[in-house]
């Protein structure tokens, strides 16, 4: 009996560590949180969760600002069910980036 | 501690736990049954189970806090992330109150659910993701802002991802909830972070 309980221990203990290698090498950010200071400048990720660069530019966007509407008659024009959106580099007609971002929509 | 790490050790500290106590009455109790073998593999394969399963168990992080709080106006902010097989998933909401209460020299404020015009209430979030490269959070995903379209005193949204809309990694939501009392009057709300 004892050895069945020490395979059990071993089975499990190993169980234990493949979850944990499973679910990949966590170095804990060392920010609690992001900025909330009104207009504070963060960087901006890219579809795999690499900084995103226009030009070879880091790209960088202000958070935490009041609503761009002026008041609550502008609000109630804007639209009513605003899609998720990610930034990306704009590009000109000839496909080359002109080191702007803009948003585009994502499902 | 994430989940799959505590269901392990519990798993093992049951197990441990078992093998100091089988010689008293819980020897008793095994021996009756013959299937000894099945009991401790399935408390192995549960323990296993769990481990693995830990990475699709909906874990919650959130936050509820005033973001903006006076005699005249409070703004309640919600800013609350889960997942759902790893992908992402939030809730944000913006509260608007007021008013005051008091008992025994002791004041609470913000007490009543305060009802405001349409466009008064106004909601945006922000999807962070950790870059561990650049030590910094990322803004990976964001919607534009919403407003109450009608008089309320609150105002929610939400929304989820098929995949992980920046990769695996370290995810966290940010609400900024404000409320109009002749200017904007709130600010942003973090919901805390978490590994998907």
């Amino acid at each position: 009996m004892r050895k069945l309980v020490v395979i059990a221990v071993l089975v499990s203990a190993s169980f234990f560590a493949a979850g944990y290698a499973i679910s990949g090498p966590h170095s804990e950010p060392s920010s609690e949180a992001p900025s909330t200071s009104p207009g504070a400048e963060v960087l901006v990720a890219d579809e795999h969760g690499d900084v995103l660069r226009c030009n070879g530019k880091v790209a960088r966007v202000k958070v935490n600002l009041p609503p761009p509407a002026a008041g609550p008659a502008q609000a109630t024009k804007v639209d009513r069910q605003p899609k998720p959106k990610r930034y990306a580099c704009a590009k000109d007609r000839n496909g080359r980036e002109t080191g702007e971002l803009e948003e585009v929509e994502t499902p | 501690m994430q989940y799959e790490e505590a269901f392990a050790l519990i798993a093992l500290a049951c197990l441990a736990g078992y093998g100091i106590l089988r010689r008293t009455s819980c020897k008793v109790l095994v021996r009756r049954c013959r299937r000894r073998l099945t009991i401790v593999t399935s408390i192995v394969a549960l323990a296993g189970l769990s481990a693995f399963a830990g990475q699709a168990v909906a874990h919650t992080i959130g936050s509820g806090q005033y973001v903006y709080r006076t005699g005249d106006l409070c703004t309640r902010s919600i800013s609350t992330m889960w997942h759902d097989n790893g992908n992402p998933r939030l809730a944000v909401g913006t509260e608007a109150a007021q008013g005051s209460f008091g008992v025994g020299g002791f004041n609470l404020d913000c007490v009543n659910a305060f009802t405001r015009p349409a466009g008064y209430i106004a909601l945006h979030w922000t999807l962070f993701k950790w870059g561990p490269a650049q030590n910094a959070w990322l803004n990976c995903s964001s919607a534009g802002w919403f407003f109450n379209g009608s008089p309320n005193w609150q105002i929610s949204r939400g929304n989820s991802w098929g995949s992980k809309p920046c990769g695996s990694g370290y995810y966290g939501v940010m609400a900024d909830s404000f409320v109009w009392n002749g200017g904007w009057y709130g600010g942003g709300n973090w919901s805390g972070y978490e590994y998907l």
